[in-house]
């Protein structure tokens, strides 16, 4: 009935204890063949239980609003997406991680360019699906937004995979600009296998205001480190806090996609994953003799 | 964890509840109100606007409840937020879970009141969770196809039908006699077959013989789609019509 993700997932890749043999071709495959030295970054994605694939695949969930949605058109978007995600390798990443992104560009003799930043965003839904990365460049901040399914990007790499305590930080705006500044030519670090993403818990402190936005009205962010402000601006805070907001069951229901469709729609994407490993591991093959 | 039955994406306001100027912690109040009045009396009657929303509140707690158990820290409380009367949180995980675990369909239930004057100005609505001790809302329906008038009044229905297809102009449609005068004879038979005649008399045959009910009832059928197939012989068949005339009902 319900998309059991233990059922499902020991079929699917896991080696079972006290089994010598997994039904899986591609874990069989790979550790009997001598090419099994290399190692390859979506190994980590590989053994993703299901349920962690809405925080790596956020963009194939639909809109949560009932009145917005298309079913017919998602399904051929989700389609497109995986078709696309076949040609180039789109990453897990999160806001607050360092991304380098390479855009085919006419106007450039090398035609294409480089733009690498901290992702301080990310929204959409299917196709729209995208991404912000800010840097601080010659003294002066830069922010791009990039589609994440848009063809003439070429490469994405992750410089640096973490997540930061919001899930958005525009604040950065109204920080000190070593906070948003980033080497073009910085070396990507990698993650132990098996590792869960860390967690910066680092505070920004603000430059004093006049600031974008109201950050000391904004409860949710736990990511900022308020300066000393004047009595009066802190006296309307008291007014503004909603304490009841976090047991506000329908609040939390409207903005997200039910357990039971998430299950179904992340069925797809389980499915893309072994057709992506059984290329790799042909194209390693290929490589190797 | 879904709402099984529709739901609004905006959210009712419940303005001026506890008088005016109450914003949202008095909507939010008001409803833990009635949602733990429900929990409480298992069957209630306020405003359908608060009832309405109160449903989606605690229809998402007990599905909470059921998913995590009593042991689950936030679940706890949720519960004791929702539920402010505090013995209730030990019926909603000892009571409620064990009698919804298994149910399929939403837990609540809701019925529209009559307005009865002069009322409180608003519409009236009941809310309920199923399987509380109450009698039910609704009477349950009384099967009155077997009364002495209904029997009658299908076979003077019947009796009206045959005569009408009997007398219906063959020539002008283009049917044969043959197939008239087959057809009005298989009526024929299977009027007296059904034992029409018989009812009004035995009613022993008819507590009895429900397999001779259903072969009538498919004799009846048949006898339509060869009149339909009748009918249509002459006229242009549409493109989306499934019109078989072999059609006896199997599907291949």
């Amino acid at each position: 009935m319900l998309f059991n993700p233990r059922a499902f997932y020991r079929s699917y890749d896991r080696p079972q204890k006290g089994h010598e043999k997994v039904p899986s071709w591609t874990i069989e495959k790979h550790r009997d063949s001598p090419l099994n030295a290399t190692r390859v970054e979506s190994e980590r994605l590989r053994h993703a239980a299901p349920t962690e694939f809405r925080y790596i695949f956020p963009e194939f969930l639909p809109h949560p609003d009932w009145k917005k949605r298309d079913r017919v058109a998602e399904k051929l978007q989700r389609r497109d997406m995986l078709r696309r995600r076949l040609v180039l390798d789109i990453p897990e990443f999160y806001v607050g991680s360092i991304l380098g992104v390479t855009v085919a560009d006419q106007h450039v003799p090398s035609k294409q360019s480089r733009f690498v930043g901290i992702c301080i965003h990310r929204d959409g839904h299917g196709l729209r699906a995208n991404f912000t990365l800010r840097n601080h460049i010659d003294g002066q901040g830069v922010e791009i937004k990039y589609d994440l399914y848009n063809p003439t990007l070429q490469n994405i790499e992750v410089l640096k995979l973490e997540k930061r305590l919001d899930e958005e930080l525009f604040y950065l705006r109204d920080a000190p600009a070593t906070h948003s500044t980033i080497t073009f030519d910085r070396k990507p670090e990698t993650l132990p296998l098996g590792a869960t993403v860390p967690v910066n818990m680092k505070k920004i402190p603000l430059n004093p205001p006049p600031w974008t936005q109201r950050w000391e009205k904004r409860e949710d962010l736990k990511g900022i480190d308020l300066p000393e402000l004047p009595e009066k601006r802190m006296r309307k805070l008291s007014q503004i806090v909603k304490p009841w907001e976090k047991y506000d069951l329908m609040k939390e229901y409207r903005k997200n996609i039910s357990e039971e469709e998430q299950n179904e729609i992340f069925k797809e994407v389980v499915q893309h994953h072994t057709r992506v490993e059984k290329k790799r591991h042909q194209e390693r093959l290929k490589r190797m003799t | 964890m879904s709402l099984r039955y529709p739901y609004k994406m905006s959210y009712r306001k419940l303005r001026g509840t506890f008088g005016p100027g109450g914003g949202p912690l008095a909507r939010i109040t008001r409803l833990r109100m009635v949602v733990t009045s429900l929990i409480r009396h298992e069957r209630i009657e306020t405003t359908w606007n608060k009832a309405a929303e109160a449903r989606d509140y605690a229809e998402l707690l007990i599905q909470r409840a059921i998913k995590n158990g009593d042991k689950h820290g936030p679940t706890m409380e949720l519960a004791d937020f929702w539920l402010l009367e505090k013995d209730l949180i030990h019926k909603l995980f000892k009571v409620l879970v064990p009698r919804f675990e298994k149910c399929p369909t939403a837990f609540t239930k809701m019925y529209r009141l009559p307005y009865v004057y002069p009322g409180k100005g608003r519409e009236m609505g009941l809310l309920e969770l199923k399987g509380n001790p109450w009698p039910p809302v609704l009477p349950e329906a009384i099967d009155k196809s077997k009364h002495i008038n209904n029997v009658l009044l299908n076979a003077a229905r019947q009796d009206f039908r045959m005569e009408q297809y009997k007398s219906m102009d063959m020539s002008s449609d283009g049917w044969h006699k043959e197939s008239v005068s087959q057809m009005s004879a298989a009526m024929d038979t299977v009027a007296k077959g059904s034992g029409l005649e018989e009812t009004v008399t035995d009613t022993e045959s008819l507590l009895s013989d429900e397999i001779r009910e259903e072969k009538e009832a498919q004799e009846m059928r048949e006898l339509q789609r060869k009149i339909d197939s009748l009918k249509n012989r002459g006229k242009k068949k549409h493109r989306d019509e499934d019109d078989d005339d072999d059609d006896d009902g199997t599907y291949v």
